[in-house]
């Protein structure tokens, strides 16, 4: 199956203007898309954004499913949906 | 008699401190479905009832307390109140809202709304116990530090949960960045501290059995039940919950919208080892300021031991600390904690102290301050050790902190030689901790903010830009943020004055702008409120309404002697960031901030040259 990501706001900075399509195997969940993420984009990451170790955000910046936001990792992913990775804060 | 209108208390209490006289005054249905509450109501009352040209620490000058119809705290951010007043640090429109259960507890107590006219004789506190006044003698808690007083108080009337209003030794001591504090929650900004001390009122305190009765209540508990389960999931919601506002830190520095060394720079490089070190060594938990608050971005925090040891509060928010680390180049967090707790115990604006304190080091660094100014101070950027001492001088106007309890702009014209060229303010309000440097919204609303150069009266612009929240705006006429780069600037002017129509909403209704951010819209507070009062109100009527509170609030200021010259960004926010991730990125710069602001007038229906609402606009709303 194949999801789409796509960044929101200035994380385009290091994820990519464009929807990136990951492919991944049929019933694959958030845990492996996030493992995905690490494999292709995870060298490139900043410390603050990335934690190489976990292979999850650092910080607040969260998966987006249908506006809501993804937090078990062991939720299964549809094919053919498109995860956002945003800001989950932007005021202070 | 037909009793109070639905949906609120119904009354406003005026005192007039010189005589101890208060009057009980019912409010009526129309100019409160016109003006709504809080900030906008207030400002129809200042207008009225204050000429032009009051002394702010003046007999003349009104404070008024102004809760809005959603200031209860079974709705969504309802632990909310405003205070509004002439600001004795700006000269104009001064206004700050505080969380907390003060603004539910005084709707509790009867009111709306309190109206406190001219100067006690002698400092007294004021309690507002289920719709009775009594004043009380208030000598002993000068000098106090906020706890302390409001320990004092609570013993005084044995009541350990009394919510409680109140200044600090700066407010007594007329600082002109003091805050009026409800516990560890602040009004910080604009100088309220000041006018409360100018009247000796050193506290308010409020209590009562009433209850709010709504004209539909079985609607009304439908759709908040849904608008919370709405929420819940909201990633803004989520993020806030987990993070607190301090979440922000290493994605602002690293986004440009973090300003370091006085806003030589939009980035600095030291966020996220800032942060970690607050993770590890700060943060206890997260908490609600309000009974009934789900969000609860509030923080608990501490420094368990070494010099800068602090009791466990809530506060660590992140302006307060980005504006003693960023501001000050201090890599230091403990020493960040320890000092925004001592501006809360003290009763100072985190923002302001932060702000003087990077103006204090900026002009040692250029040589400009006396030896009998410094008096031995070393304000090296990033010296942590000289802080909280520097804190304490502020608000007590000690040495150098006398000069600096004025605020940036007064103190330049002190010190001279040039140091107002980098004393970074607008209308005479220090910025806060975002930099129009990350988006170009941000700088039309710091250059036409009514209370002067404030992140979030009434919109933060960089997220909409930068952040790309539109806050259910779209349907309202507000692009969508993801097809807008955040440093072009054509066309935000217009954008800018729809979302401060809606973003102002918070602040005149009685809620936390926050719930704003995680999911509640304008049509959701148009459903609260309906059901509330009975008047079938939808989104645009209260967008309106809105707009009506800007144009108000900007005719009190017209009538002070503001005109579109005072709109205007410092030179230092306009200049190459000096150092950073962003020194070489030439797009960050404002290039046309005259082209904006005559699209931002041309939408207001404002004069570009006066500043002032065209006729037209005025009588469009009803003014």
């Amino acid at each position: 199956m194949r999801v789409k990501v796509q960044a929101i706001g200035d994380l385009r900075e290091y994820f990519g203007r464009d929807p990136v399509e990951v492919a991944l195997p049929d019933g694959a969940t958030v845990r492996d898309l996030l493992d995905t993420l690490d494999m292709r984009l995870g060298a490139r990451l900043p410390g603050y954004l990335w934690d190489r170790e976990t292979r999850r955000f650092k910080g607040p910046v969260l998966l987006v499913v249908e506006k809501k936001a993804v937090q078990d990792e062991s939720a299964s992913l549809a094919d053919g949906i498109e995860v956002r990775i945003m800001r989950a804060i932007a005021g202070g | 008699m037909t009793g109070p209108i639905k949906g609120y208390a119904g009354y406003q209490l005026r005192v007039e401190l010189g005589t101890r006289v208060s009057r009980v005054e019912p409010i009526d249905a129309h100019t409160q479905r016109k003006f709504l509450g809080g900030a906008s109501y207030a400002a129809k009352v200042l207008y009225e009832e204050m000429p032009a040209g009051v002394d702010p620490l003046g007999p003349a000058n009104k404070m008024i307390l102004a809760t809005g119809p959603l200031s209860m705290s079974n709705i969504p951010g309802g632990g909310s109140i405003m205070l509004c007043f002439k600001s004795p640090l700006t000269g104009v429109w001064g206004e700050s809202r505080v969380g907390g259960d003060f603004g539910p507890d005084l709707k509790k107590a009867g009111f709306d709304y309190v109206i406190v006219e001219g100067r006690s004789e002698t400092p007294v506190w004021m309690m507002i116990d289920d719709g009775v006044v009594e004043f009380f003698p208030a000598e002993h808690l000068l000098g106090k530090t906020v706890a302390e007083k409001s320990a004092l108080i609570r013993e005084q009337v044995g009541d350990k949960k009394l919510s409680i209003l109140c200044i600090g030794p700066a407010g007594e001591n007329l600082v002109k960045i003091s805050a009026v504090m409800s516990d560890d929650r602040a009004a910080g900004r604009t100088g309220g501290g000041a006018v409360l001390g100018a009247k000796n009122l050193i506290a308010v305190a409020a209590r009562g059995k009433h209850k709010v009765e709504a004209a539909e209540p079985e609607r009304l508990k439908t759709i908040l039940r849904g608008a919370f389960a709405e929420i819940k999931d909201n990633p803004m919601f989520v993020g806030m919950k987990q993070y607190g506002t301090i979440g922000d830190l290493a994605g602002n520095d690293d986004g440009g919208d973090w300003p370091s060394q006085n806003w030589k720079s939009n980035s600095w490089g030291k966020g996220p080892e800032l942060f970690d070190a607050y993770a590890k060594n700060n943060f206890i938990k997260g908490f609600g300021c309000y009974h009934g608050c789900t969000m609860a971005c509030a923080r608990w925090v501490h420094v368990a031991d070494g010099s800068y040891k602090t009791p466990e509060h809530g506060g660590a928010e992140y302006e307060s600390i980005s504006c003693f680390t960023a501001y000050l180049l201090n890599e230091n967090m403990d020493a960040a904690v320890h000092c925004t707790w001592l501006c809360n115990e003290y009763g100072l604006d985190t923002i302001s102290t932060g702000a003087v304190i990077a103006f204090a080091m900026e002009c040692y660094e250029k040589g400009l301050l006396a030896p009998e100014q410094l008096q031995g101070l070393d304000l090296t950027w990033g010296n942590a050790e000289v802080l909280p001492d520097l804190v304490k001088a502020i608000a007590l106007r000690q040495g150098l902190g006398d000069i600096l309890a004025e605020g940036v702009r007064r103190a330049a014209a002190i010190i001279g030689n040039g140091a107002e060229k980098f004393a970074v303010h607008v209308k005479g309000l220090e910025g806060p901790a975002h930099d129009p440097r990350s988006g170009k919204a941000l700088g039309i609303t710091y250059a036409t903010a009514n209370r002067g150069m404030c992140h979030i009266q009434p919109l933060e612009g960089m997220a909409w830009d930068r952040g790309k929240l539109d806050w259910g705006l779209g349907k309202y006429g507000v692009p969508d943020p993801n097809t807008v780069e955040r440093w072009d600037e054509q066309g935000k002017g217009a954008v800018v004055q729809l979302l401060q129509n809606g973003l102002v909403l918070p602040d005149i209704i009685g809620t936390c702008k926050f719930y704003m951010y995680g999911g509640i819209t304008i049509d959701h507070w148009a459903d609260f409120i309906s059901a509330l009062t009975g008047w079938d109100m939808d989104g645009a009527e209260i967008l309106k309404a809105g707009e009506r509170a800007i144009n108000i609030q900007r005719l009190f200021n017209v009538r002070e002697g503001i005109t579109a010259r005072d709109d205007f960004l410092p030179e230092r926010v306009l200049t190459q960031p000096a150092f950073g991730k962003y020194a070489d990125e030439p797009a960050v710069v404002t290039r046309d901030l005259e082209g904006m602001l005559a699209e931002y007038y041309a939408a207001r229906g404002w004069d570009p040259v006066t500043g002032a609402p065209k006729e037209e606009k005025l009588a469009e709303l009803g003014l």
